[in-house]
């Protein structure tokens, strides 16, 4: 079709779907979809492919929606205009039950064109901890009510029955509601705009428009993939422990094909499927983790639809952590996440080494406090900021302390606001220093936040990495690790477990450390003044400015000692040589 | 009276002048100078207006945001609540190009040796944990005095609701040194979210001594020539404010230009009878959509100086302007998917289009326009540049039409429709996403290529009318003959509606109130010109965004509060598409604006300049439409265009600064006021 129609439709589809999302963010009720953004919302064809993501989508969820509408519509003997069908099934999912996708059939005429669909994060959905997803569920019955393609609405009528049974089994089902007709609204208003376009255009051109966008969405790929080397890259790391057998580390293994055009990541090597609910299926986790990976290596600035990823091929053999069978847990399925994405960069990072950052803080989550405030009779739950250090560049330091790649646009909750909703007392939130790894280009920092408890709690320690070091890249430092204390006294600090309910009296006191990036090039290089400069900023120590890049600074002028400088920077190239 | 508002673009300042008395409107424009104020004495020359005789002066400005964008600022210091030094570098975490494994964060504005802790603690109830340790305090403050530091922002933890030590604090810097800026968070905005007001803090002291020097070189210059009126300087939430009060508290000057605009939308749609209107303003870089909804302009909390990602929250009212990469200058290509793009990026006005032929060769809209016949090559600015239609062929062909197979003049043509796509999805952000038809909005098109570009958006949302204002170019200086003085206060606190002491909010508001009125009358006013909105920022328990919804009804009792709430589930009707009238509304914030009344222009009837009441002449070319090709096409001045005239298009009204394009079947009309009005058909 001619080009400037076909730009036209393509960019009206996008700014539908974007529409979409801001409507149902802007209204949601759960933290975790106004605060944390932990939606997906696009529009999928009769067949699962995705026709359009919109933008503002979380990047965990990369083109994923398909597979559970296709399952969906699999499992209805019959969908009719006004039908309201919704899915949390695990097994098509591949996700934790929280995730539950609201699809709304959208016809031209009798013609089922496409599904309009959000899947949002509920903030409850039963099971046997609070929010539904703890660290030691063993099967995934324990994490709430599986919701397996149920017509909610038949022809716009609503099924009163199912929509009990969803209030009684939240924990907090006015929120859960509330963001359920949030995501109705959100498909609605999708169905709405979609349906004026392809009154205006007919179905058969807005339908070339879409196959051939996916065409050229993948000729962009490909091109991309002529850019990368050709050969086989391999890189492991490792978990501390899926929650639930806390002394084995769960081994992260990766293949990355690159051939010609084509590129096939491969999880054969990973760990099995777990018995903690580190577990996904293979869409949400295998399938879904390599087209991140796949998405930053080869189109970053495109709108994600089916067409970005027809080069990718993902291999995961049934019964692996990112392929796990039933009734495997799933409620921390993405929390392996930023490893796996860390190590299939590290895979590829000499191969393109102009392109690859070193080493993440490689977690998602931090700590998150909870209980029950008698004053305000209410329950509490707060996740204070963990935003931690991203890599350093090739050609630059790491950035600010960021949220994990998949987090995408997620923001931190504001201090001021984590005290107005919940007794908690900050006494600090700060740049951590020496945690970004020491390199010619240095990691980016961690943070170090203090806070005590105004009333008894329970705290949840999420952080899964803090064993594997994030690693420096062509001579780059290690940054430093994610870690959590209780501060028993004055110097005396117990290092908190991988928990779900560690208790908090009131007067406790929490230390979170999270971890720094990796450093990039070897120390050495680094510019004195840049040194200096660091020093003088707080992000690193004067000790480790001379033991870790070998510039002496007086500690009372903060001036570079330039002959002590030259040798000591000798003495650790010729050490580094050896 | 006699009336003048400049306004200091980056490329051009803009001057009109509105003489009461004889009804003239006079404009010009000058090129901005490196100091600023030459184009601005410039411009006033031209205009031969003397100062000693002018009543009120309106002036909009880039300084403020021109200097955080070049990082041009004062060497500020911050003091802010012990061990929490560095919220302002880490931010809020967010990562806003997702897959970008390489991004980058901004360098703060104040470096980590510059942030220093205070020894105090207030909790969110306005309660004090910790007393402020002012003898620490003070040698703080001194270390950074004779550190040379001219500059100190300060903003505390849950300062919004307990400002006492941000006060104590700035005493102590006025005691050892009455010349240092200083910059309060608490009276600037009393809302929480620690990042955003300290980072708003901030940006007002490291624009505070430029944006002072600015002011008072411009006092200066109009005591110089004679001035002895009121004048006020434009803010972002479309009010004037007094220079004094500008010195103050620069960082309300951030969006300072286009605003104007939008006023000057909002006056004439109400002068025309319409009640909703869209601003359209088109120029060279990008286009600006805003709006107004019954009569109001509409405002957002906050926005990012600086592209999103990349620079720095100001947490304040602004009116509500969507800008998209798409303007004249915006360059047309062939993406990496092999699909054809328009914008964001800019050949700007210099080196421009292609057709400037200054050194760009990359087709841009102008060209796209140029080519298809709209725009007149030896009239452009009123003839001061002649535009190279074989340059812009070349760019076209050469880039575009080769790489996509297609003929020039398609490709042309989808340079312009897509432009026109992306303008219209603006459009339609500002209109149908927030719950608005758009055909109950008329359209004002204006900056330098929103008349030639106006129709074909108008029509993409069935909009039935859009006016061309007389003086397209220099709108948003003429925006401003009609802005009050405004300010506006903000009390963050959270509890639920139904909790509220309907007393205890009514003397808060009252408080609110009584600071208000004395800070306008202390700008000359009279109280019978002085007016008071209250609105309460609200939204369902359990939610976290919010919609600000007007509370008129005083004294404040249970009835008001329940009129307030059903108001609330009606706007939240409006945006979402449903509501939750059953559900608990929360309040976050008290809001108060208050308003400083200025005289406007009475502008029933102006002489126009040039308007000789003689027949239309006219000449004729070939200009491109959809679906018919090229077509003989009328040509007008719009100078010669009387009240008179009635034209169906196809027609192009050509005036120095801009040129309208009338499509077929349309209607074009003229009204007293000069103003070109074109009727949609089929709309």
């Amino acid at each position: 079709m001619d080009t400037i129609t076909r730009e036209v439709i393509r960019a009206s589809l996008l700014a539908y779907a974007d529409e979409m999302t801001k409507n149902f963010w802007r209204s949601s009720y759960g933290v975790m979809n106004y605060e944390v953004r932990d939606f997906a919302v696009g529009f999928v064809d009769p067949e699962g492919r995705i026709v359009v993501q919109s933008r503002f989508t979380h990047p965990a969820f990369t083109a994923d929606l398909g597979y559970v509408v296709k399952d969906a519509v699999a499992e209805q003997d019959e969908i009719n205009p006004r039908d309201v069908i919704i899915s949390n099934d695990p097994d098509s999912q591949g996700q934790h039950l929280n995730n539950v996708v609201v699809i709304l059939p959208i016809y031209v005429a009798q013609e089922l064109v496409a599904f309009s669909c959000v899947r949002a994060h509920w903030q409850d959905i039963g099971g046997a901890t609070v929010g539904s997803t703890g660290t030691k569920t063993t099967d995934i019955f324990q994490e709430g009510l599986q919701l397996k393609a149920i017509k909610v609405y038949d022809r716009g009528v609503a099924n009163q029955e199912v929509l009990k049974i969803i209030r009684s089994n939240s924990r907090f089902p006015d929120i859960t509601l509330g963001d359920f007709n949030a995501q109705i609204a959100a498909c609605k208003l999708g169905e709405r705009r979609l349906g004026s376009l392809l009154a205006k255009y007919g179905v058969a051109d807005v339908m070339t428009a879409i196959h051939e966008g996916w065409d050229m969405s993948e000729k962009a790929a490909r091109a991309a993939l002529r850019e990368i080397p050709k050969g086989e890259y391999i890189a492991e790391s490792f978990l501390d422990n899926d929650g639930v057998e806390l002394d084995r580390p769960v081994k992260i293994k990766v293949h990355v094909k690159v051939q010609n055009e084509r590129m096939i990541i491969d999880f054969s090597e990973i760990a099995d499927q777990t018995r903690g609910p580190i577990n996904s299926g293979y869409f949400g986790g295998a399938l879904n983790v390599g087209r991140i990976a796949f998405k930053c290596l080869t189109t970053p600035r495109l709108p994600s639809d089916e067409g970005c990823f027809r080069p990718l091929e993902v291999v995961c053999p049934k019964g692996k952590m990112l392929n796990a069978r039933p009734p495997a847990p799933l409620g921390h399925w993405s929390v392996p996440f930023p490893t796996i994405l860390d190590t299939i960069f590290k895979a590829l990072s000499e191969a393109v080494p102009h392109r690859i950052p070193a080493s993440t803080r490689g977690d998602a989550r931090g700590v998150g406090v909870s209980g029950y405030d008698p004053a305000k009779r209410k329950f509490f739950h707060i996740s204070p900021p963990h935003m931690g250090g991203h890599g350093a560049r090739p050609m630059a330091d790491g950035p600010a302390p960021k949220c994990a790649i998949q987090q995408g646009d997620e923001h931190a909750v504001p201090i001021e606001l984590c005290e107005i909703k919940s007794p908690i007392l900050f006494e600090s939130l700060r740049l951590r220093r020496d945690s970004g790894g020491a390199g010619k280009f240095r990691g980016g920092l961690g943070i170090e936040t203090v806070f005590s408890m105004e009333i008894d709690g329970r705290l949840r320690n999420m952080m899964i990495r803090s064993q594997c070091l994030p690693w420096g890249v062509h001579g780059g430092k290690n940054g430093a690790t994610n870690e959590a204390y209780v501060i028993k006294s004055e110097g005396a600090e117990e290092r908190l477990p991988r928990a779900t309910d560690f208790p908090l009296p009131k007067g406790s006191k929490v230390r979170l450390k999270t971890g720094g990036g990796g450093g990039y090039g070897n120390p050495v290089q680094r510019d004195e003044e840049e040194v200096l400069q660091d020093a003088l900023n707080g992000y690193i120590s004067l000790r480790a400015a001379e033991e870790d890049y070998g510039v002496v600074i007086d500690p009372v002028r903060f001036t570079i000692d330039r002959e002590a400088t030259r040798q000591k920077r000798r003495t650790m190239t010729e050490m580094g040589a050896t | 009276m006699i009336r003048i508002a400049t306004d200091v673009g980056g490329t051009f300042t803009d001057l009109v002048a509105f003489d009461e008395e004889t009804k003239h409107l006079t404009a010009t424009k000058a090129s901005t100078s490196l100091d600023i104020t030459g184009g601005l004495v410039e411009s006033i020359e031209k205009s031969r207006v003397a100062l000693n005789s002018v009543d009120f002066f309106l002036h909009g400005s880039t300084i403020a945001i021109n200097t955080v964008i070049e990082r041009k600022g004062a060497r500020t210091a911050l003091l802010t609540t012990e061990g929490f030094e560095d919220v302002i570098e880490i931010g809020r975490g967010n990562i806003p190009n997702s897959f970008d494994l390489l991004f980058s964060t901004p360098e703060p504005l104040i470096a980590a040796g510059l942030r220093l802790g205070i020894k105090e603690r207030v909790l969110y109830t306005g309660d004090i944990r910790r007393d402020l340790d002012v003898e620490d305090a003070r040698a703080k403050i001194r270390r950074l005095l004779d550190q040379g530091i001219q500059t100190i922002a300060i903003c505390l933890l849950h300062s919004y609701a307990n400002p006492v030590h941000e006060i104590i604090l700035e005493k102590i810097i006025r005691e050892l040194d009455p010349s240092c800026f200083v910059s309060v968070s608490s009276t600037i905005l009393r809302q929480y979210r620690e990042y955003e007001r300290s980072s708003t803090a901030i940006l007002n002291a490291y624009v505070g001594p430029k944006v002072s020097v600015y002011l008072d070189g411009l006092k200066s210059y109009l005591a110089k020539s004679g001035f002895r009126g009121n004048a006020l300087l434009m803010q972002s939430n479309g009010g004037t404010m007094s220079l004094h009060v500008a010195k103050g508290q620069p960082c309300r000057t951030m969006e300072s230009g286009p605003v104007g605009g939008t006023i000057g939308a909002s006056q004439l749609a109400r002068s025309m009878g319409f009640e909703n209107a869209i601003a359209f303003d088109m120029g060279g870089t990008t286009a600006k959509v805003s709006t107004i909804q019954k009569g109001t302009v509409s405002l957002t909390d906050g926005y990012t100086v600086g592209a999103y990602g990349h620079g720095f929250p100001l947490q304040l009212p602004v009116v509500d302007i969507l800008e998209v990469g798409s303007g004249g200058g915006s360059i047309a290509h062939v993406d990496e998917t092999g699909a054809f793009k328009v914008g964001p990026q800019s050949a700007g006005a210099v080196p421009g289009p292609a057709c400037y032929r200054q050194g760009n060769v990359r087709p841009t809209v102008t060209d796209a326009d140029l080519v298809l016949g709209r725009l007149n090559p030896s009239y452009f600015l009123g003839g001061e540049i002649q535009l190279g239609l074989r340059e812009a062929e070349q760019a076209i062909q050469s880039s575009l039409a080769e790489t996509l197979g297609l003929d020039l003049i398609q490709a042309a043509y989808g340079i312009v429709k897509l432009a026109d796509t992306h303008m219209a999805h603006a459009v339609g952000v500002m209109t149908v996403e927030r719950g608005y038809d758009p055909r109950d909005f008329v359209m004002v098109a204006y900056g330098g290529a929103g008349p030639c570009h106006a129709v074909s958006v108008a029509r993409e949302l069935a909009i039935k009318r859009i006016v061309i204002p007389y003086l397209p170019g220099n709108f948003s200086a003429f925006g401003m003959l009609f802005a009050d003085v405004k300010h506006e206060y903000v009390l963050s606190t959270v509890n639920l509606l139904g909790r509220i002491d309907a007393q205890e909010l009514e003397s808060a508001y009252t408080d609110l109130e009584r600071q208000a009125v004395a800070a306008v009358q202390k700008e000359g006013f009279e109280l019978k010109d002085i007016v008071l909105k209250r609105a309460l920022e609200m939204r369902y328990e359990g939610q976290e965004f919010t919609l600000v919804v007007p509370f008129a009804d005083r004294p404040i009792d249970e009835r008001a509060k329940a009129n307030v709430k059903s108001h609330f589930d009606a706007a939240y009707d409006i945006r979402y598409g449903h509501s939750f009238p059953a559900s608990a509304g929360e309040v976050v914030s008290l809001r108060l604006e208050v308003y400083g009344l200025l005289p406007k222009p009475e502008m029933n009837s102006i002489v126009l300049e040039g308007g000789q009441k003689t027949a239309i002449s006219r000449s004729e070319r070939k200009v491109y439409f959809e679906g018919r090709g090229f077509t003989p096409c009328p040509i007008f001045r719009r100078m010669n265009l009387t009240e008179e005239t009635k034209i169906e298009g196809p027609a192009i009204i050509e005036e120095p600064a801009s040129t309208t394009v009338v499509h077929p079947g349309d209607v074009l009309t003229v009204d007293k006021m000069g103003n070109l009005l074109i009727d949609l058909t089929g709309n």
